[in-house]
């Protein structure tokens, strides 16, 4: 345990609070064996095992406890589920009465094939299986056919098989099943490669009396160690935690160990090797890896180590080896020329002989785990507080800080975080600094894993330090503290020369401009490391280690804990910041006055720099059905008329929550009101322009509209008409009631006998009904809806200015009559007519209010003409119709009386 | 023309300034002009506007509906300025009946807006607008003459506004030890919900720490006391000036580059108009009235100052300006504060005034 820095600190009341964790070390076919460390020598756990979250009852445990001192361990075993079944199922290791847990280590089966045939099936260093363990393949093909089975058995934690005559390695997919059928692995593919690995004993498992099997040690000075690599480290780099220390002396490189290994399948060819090494050093080394063919070096590669255990690998080209047998050589030299010890935990040489290096990566580290050293904040090797005036200083373990200015004091200190719930102590960091020319840096390790993909940081912090360290201080305590930046960051170690320099790269800016507080509060930030931004270092680089950093610029007073830096499938959205007033009385008055409506909107609001007004973010539809229903198109004709459309269309996407499309027919209009309706309904895709070279006229555009609709439901609208809340479900609700309906239409201020509050002007002409002042159609629609009987009746004529159409009817009938009515005028009467001779019937939405801005396609004198001439072809049109009849049927249906008086009343008394 | 203004209350807010200096404007034109101030509150109404000490615009004290009925039998017409003088002015006109001058109601923000929903204060503030009969409301913002139309269903007139050009000038900038730094300030109100002073406090934070070279920030408005009881700490680097009398706030003002108004909302922003008048470039709220006088990004900022974010991208804008913008900004802001003269508010009440009592 030279490496694990642990603080035991002892709490109030003489509570012992040592950091404990547990590992799932070994798992073999009937036995599990836990770790657990930092446990006093009393601790006896027990241990549970989770699946899926629930405890394994305890009478089919057995947990027993194999070894004492600080790292207990146990040997758990199941009646009737064995280890690696519980391994595939996810199960999960706990100490009972807490929440301390450690997964079982994935099984990481490995298939691979050498150029002679031979396949091996390995498993991953957690796995110990005995010799002789039976195992059954089921090969299938690429369609899931099984092409055969086979039974191997395990020979030194390998099983090795051929494949029957006419299967190729590469087109199998293997299953993998124990001797009780249990699946171990499946759909698993032969990876073929070059060779066995070049190297053996790359993980230091092995040893004899002279060191680890297979390897001669050539340093005068070694040693052997362990290192309690978490989980996910041990797993992703194959280590098995034992180590080799080497001491390396002299600026010189001087071998340290090496290992004969075969030479690579195609002699004479040029070929890639993987060289790597997972260890770290006591002061920088550099460190050589070579493949020597005689004395001659055919391939190496060089890196640094420092203190920080990490991989340090390198695809080197091998050219031509004349002889059968190579050796692979570490050699090391120390940068700073005083003597060094050099620790490696894992060496090796070989991989795939296609020089895919980096398909000896494993995926993307696991979800959920924790990437930042000591992210927990419970190791804390140089003291639980101290003052420091060193520019760049660590405080906990892997925590650094770095500030610009040697002259003033920074101050740190572990805090207990408040949290009485927690078994274990949470700690938090707590850490002030003067301000300084250029700010200052907080910044924590990163584990030594490839970052690549989406990741999610979570803190809990707030402004202002303890204020219980030593020294003047208190006079930092703020009671904001603004992080300019949070970043993941490289620190390159180059050579220049002869002197070692560091150098920074952002590799993401997770975020700017956070602003803490005095309150705790907890902040999550999504982001995504691109792999360029990770790959962009040349290969003369010593060393490379990633940080998040925190960047303040001012000084520094805040307290820090629950860092997390995690893999996630995706990266969350980053809630955008607080739009709010901040005076309750005015929020709370938001939705009882008028005219303050925008005041909550949750995206800010802009100013349009040209005209000075303000720009509402847009509403994003929403839509529902309350229940799934038919298909609705709305229809729209449009010719000219710019700004009625657009507002039209507008109201149309704000108001409209029942799924639909729009179709809107360009009958000839002018280029300007084309473009601006393209750029209207760019975007939105489920409103579409289509276009009539020429003027057909409404009666054709509308037929066009109708009769070329696949929609169940279509409500032809005109173009200056302004709909509200709820207008399209209104008129469907009213559809929905009797199957013989085939045409609805709303209340309108404009729409002859429809029109609301009154029908006829002073010279008896229909009534145009103006808006109260200060109303908006929205007002009057809800007022309609209040006052409404909701009486859905049935009328024998409606206005055409919109109408919901039963399509199917429509077809029917055969649409609209072009030749007697080419401009409209009359043909949605003539239409009503023949559908109410059909035998349907036709409704009124009496709660369904939509403004009709009136005719905005032809001016008044034009529209007088054109009605009068729809007049005269509808009488001769329906000679057996009294028209006189139709308007006193109107007047007198109590639904609509009644309305049309309470509107009055309502607007009287508003006004 | 006689025309009697009631203000109770011993003034010293925005709009009783402007009520007080447009009487006198009035009176230039040939008005006969009165202010009727609660006679509780008249020692404090002369400390604040000396000026109305035997000046040509006459003070009257009353106490209660009667008194002022009185004194407003000697006018054509008797304005309310408040939602409590609008209660008062109804019932004078209901006492004197046919007898009654002519009413109206210069309103001078939406005051509902102050007041906790559905109390008697919000119920009253929300009559004010209708309880006086046939009454001439006008206001000097379109933002207030519409939120009173869409709520109350009454015509409301549009006048001009003003400032008081006497006090809030450009003046000598003061170099020394600030010099090369671009000074910002804001005024903080710790005890009026409605202009944010949490908000305020909390930006000129932000702006301390992400421009702690280039700004220094001086705030003014408010005792050490009030910002102690809402819980507002200032960093030592912002420098607090204490409550100011009018002429101080015009000597800071003189001395700032960009002036912050952070409240809520503001129905017309005269600290705003009147920070461009001392030649600073002013950050005023969008939502209200403020677009009567603010070009956005031509002689100052308009932004949504809900959001902190928002805010803080003006204030970067504007520092990262080069100088030349910078000083064209300040021209340009000058240029507009010099339109809102009292004699032209004057002017468009004397017409609005005239029409009525025709």
């Amino acid at each position: 345990m030279s490496g694990v820095l642990m603080a035991a600190a002892t709490g109030e009341g003489g509570a012992e609070l040592v950091s404990l964790r547990l590992e799932v070390r070994r798992l073999t076919p009937t036995a599990t064996e836990c770790v657990a460390s930092g446990a006093s020598a009393g601790f006896n756990g027990p241990l549970q095992i989770l699946v899926d979250g629930a405890p394994i009852p305890d009478d089919q445990v057995v947990c027993e406890k194999v070894g004492t001192g600080l790292s207990a361990s146990f040997i758990l075993r199941t009646a009737g589920r064995s280890p690696m079944e519980l391994a595939r199922a996810g199960a999960r290791v706990r100490i009972a009465g807490s929440d301390i847990e450690a997964p079982f280590p994935p099984l990481q089966l490995r298939l691979a094939a050498n150029e002679a045939g031979d396949c091996f099936l390995g498993f991953g260093p957690a796995v110990v299986l005995p010799n002789g363990y039976g195992l059954r393949l089921r090969l299938t093909d690429q369609t899931g056919a099984e092409l055969a089975q086979l039974a191997v058995a395990v020979r030194d934690s390998q099983a090795r098989f051929r494949l029957p005559a006419g299967i190729a390695a590469g087109d199998v997919a293997v299953s993998v099943q124990d001797a009780h059928g249990l699946v171990l692995g499946s759909a698993l593919r032969i990876r073929r490669a070059g060779g066995p690995r070049l190297s053996q004993n790359g993980d230091l498992a092995g040893w004899d009396v002279d060191g680890p099997n297979g390897w001669r040690v050539l340093a005068a000075e070694h040693r052997r160690g362990a290192y309690a690599f978490a989980p996910e480290i041990r797993g992703r780099h194959g280590l098995s935690g034992a180590t080799l220390a080497v001491r390396v002396e002299g600026q010189a490189f001087t071998p340290v160990l090496e290992q004969a290994i075969a030479a690579p399948r195609r002699r004479g060819e040029t070929e890639a090797l993987a060289l790597s090494l997972f260890g770290r050093a006591s002061r920088l080394i550099e460190v050589e890896l070579a493949v020597l063919d005689g004395e001659e070096i055919v391939a190496a590669t060089r890196a640094v180590c420092d203190s920080a255990w990490g991989l340090r690998e390198a695809a080197a080209l091998v050219s031509a080896p004349s002889s059968a047998e190579l050796v692979f050589r570490l050699s090391a030299r120390s940068l700073s020329g005083e003597a060094a010890y050099l620790e490696l935990a894992g060496v090796g040489c070989g991989g795939d002989a296609d020089g895919r290096f980096d398909e000896r990566n494993p995926p993307a580290i696991a979800p959920g785990v924790n990437l930042l050293i000591n992210g927990d904040l419970q190791h804390w090797p140089n003291g639980i507080s101290g003052r420091d005036t060193r520019t760049h200083f660590e405080t906990a373990e892997g925590w650094w800080f770095y500030k610009n200015d040697p002259t003033e004091p920074a101050y740190f200190a572990a805090v207990p975080a408040p949290d009485p719930s927690a078994r274990l102590p949470q700690w938090g960091l707590s850490i002030s600094a003067p301000v300084a020319p250029g700010g200052c840096r907080l910044e924590v390790k990163v584990q030594p894993v490839r970052l690549e993909g989406e990741f999610q940081l979570t803190f809990t912090a707030r402004a202002g330090d303890v204020g219980e360290s030593p020294g003047d201080h208190h006079l930092l305590d703020r009671q904001w503290i603004y992080v300019g930046q949070i970043t993941l960051f490289r620190r390159t170690t180059r050579l220049v020369g002869i002197v070692v320099q560091d150098f920074e790269t952002p590799v993401a800016v997770i975020a700017r401009q956070v602003l803490l507080s005095r309150q705790w509060g907890t902040r999550t930030f999504g982001f995504t490391v691109d792999p360029q931004a990770l790959h962009a270092d040349d290969g003369d680089h010593l060393s490379t280690k990633y940080y998040l950093g925190f960047a303040v610029r001012e000084s520094l007073a805040m307290q820090i804990r629950g860092v997390r830096l995690e893999a996630v499938d995706q990266a969350p959205a980053i809630p955008p910041p607080p739009v709010q007033l901040e005076d309750s009385r005015i929020l709370a008055q938001v939705g009882l006055i008028r005219g303050v409506e925008a005041w909550l909107t949750p995206a800010a609001l802009k100013v349009e720099p040209d005209t000075g007004r303000i720009v509402a973010p847009r509403r994003t539809p929403r839509w529902t059905w309350v229940e799934p229903r038919d298909s609705v198109e709305v229809a729209i004709c449009v010719h000219n008329a710019t700004e009625e459309v657009l507002g039209c269309l507008d109201s149309l996407a704000q108001h409209t929550t029942v799924p639909h499309t729009v179709r809107i027919i360009d009958d000839g209009s002018d280029e300007d009101c084309r473009a601006r309706i393209e750029a209207f309904i760019e975007g939105k895709p489920w409103m579409r322009l289509s276009r009539n070279v020429v003027n057909l006229g409404y009666t054709a555009s509308a037929n066009l509209a109708v009769l070329g609709s696949a929609a169940d439901w279509v409500v032809l609208l005109n173009s200056d008409t302004v709909v509200s809340d709820g207008w399209l479900e209104g008129l469907l609700e009213v559809a929905a009631g009797d199957p013989r309906i085939a045409l609805v239409g709303p209340i309108s201020n404009a729409a002859t006998y429809q029109s609301v509050p009154e029908l006829y002007d002073g010279a008896g002409r229909w009534m145009v009904n103006a808006l109260p002042p200060g109303w908006t159609a929205q007002d009057m629609a809800e007022t309609v809806r209040e006052v409404s009987l909701h009486a859905f009746p049935d009328a024998p004529l409606l206005n055409g200015f919109c109408t919901l159409i039963r399509r199917k009817v429509f077809e029917e009938i055969g649409g609209f009559d072009e030749a007697a009515f080419p401009q409209g005028y009359g043909e949605e009467n003539d239409m009503c007519l023949r559908v109410s001779k059909a035998g349907y019937r036709l409704c009124v939405a009496d709660h369904v209010y939509v403004h009709h801005v009136k005719s905005a396609s032809f001016g008044a004198d034009r529209r007088a003409e054109l009605t009068a001439a729809g007049d005269r072809a509808l009488r001769a049109m329906h000679p057996e119709v009294d028209f006189r009849a139709v308007g006193r049927q109107f007047l007198e249906t109590p639904a609509m009386a009644l309305l049309r008086e309470a509107l009055r009343r309502r607007l009287k008394a508003a006004s | 023309m006689r025309v009697l203004f009631v203000l109770p209350g011993g003034g010293g807010g925005g709009g009783a300034h402007s009520v007080v200096q447009e009487a006198h404007g009035l009176h230039r034109l040939g008005a006969e002009v009165g202010v009727a101030t609660t006679a509780g509150t008249l020692d404090g109404f002369l400390a604040t506007y000396p000026e109305m000490l035997a000046g040509p615009v006459a003070l009257h004290g009353f106490d209660g509906a009667g008194d002022l009925g009185d004194i407003a039998r000697g006018y054509d017409l008797v304005s309310a300025t408040t939602w409590r003088s609008a209660h008062l002015v109804a019932e004078v006109k209901a006492r004197l009946g046919a007898a009654a001058p002519k009413a109206a109601y210069y309103i001078q923000d939406y005051e509902p807006l102050f007041n906790i929903p559905h109390t008697p204060e919000w119920e009253e503030s929300r009559a004010s607008y209708t309880v006086i009969p046939d009454a001439q409301l006008f206001a000097k913002t379109r933002f207030l003459c519409d939120i009173v139309t869409a709520n109350h269903h009454r015509p409301v007139a549009k006048v001009a506004p003003s400032i008081d050009h006497e006090t809030y000038h450009p003046g000598r900038r003061m170099g020394g030890e600030g010099a090369g730094r671009l000074r910002i300030s804001a005024m903080l109100r710790p005890l009026t919900p409605r202009r944010a002073p949490h908000r305020t406090a909390r930006i000129l934070e932000m702006i301390a720490q992400a421009f702690p070279d280039q700004v220094e920030l001086v705030v003014f408005g408010c005792a050490q006391a009030d910002l102690d009881e809402v819980g507002i700490r200032l960093s030592p680097t912002i420098d607090n000036r204490g409550p100011l009398s009018r002429a101080g706030v015009a000597n800071v003002l003189r001395q700032t580059d960009l002036f912050l108004d952070l409240s809520d909302f503001q129905a017309f922003g005269r600290t705003g108009l009147e920070g461009m008048a001392c030649g600073c470039v002013p950050i005023v709220p969008l939502l209200g009235g403020s677009d009567e006088y603010l070009r956005h990004w031509i002689n100052g900022f308009r932004v949504d100052t809900r959001s902190d974010a928002e805010v803080m991208a003006a204030v970067a804008a504007y520092v990262g300006l080069r100088p030349a913008a910078r000083e064209g900004m300040r021209r340009a802001a000058i240029s507009t504060a010099l339109d809102y003269t009292v004699d032209k508010a004057a002017y468009s009440e004397y017409v609005l005034f005239s029409q009525l009592l025709a």
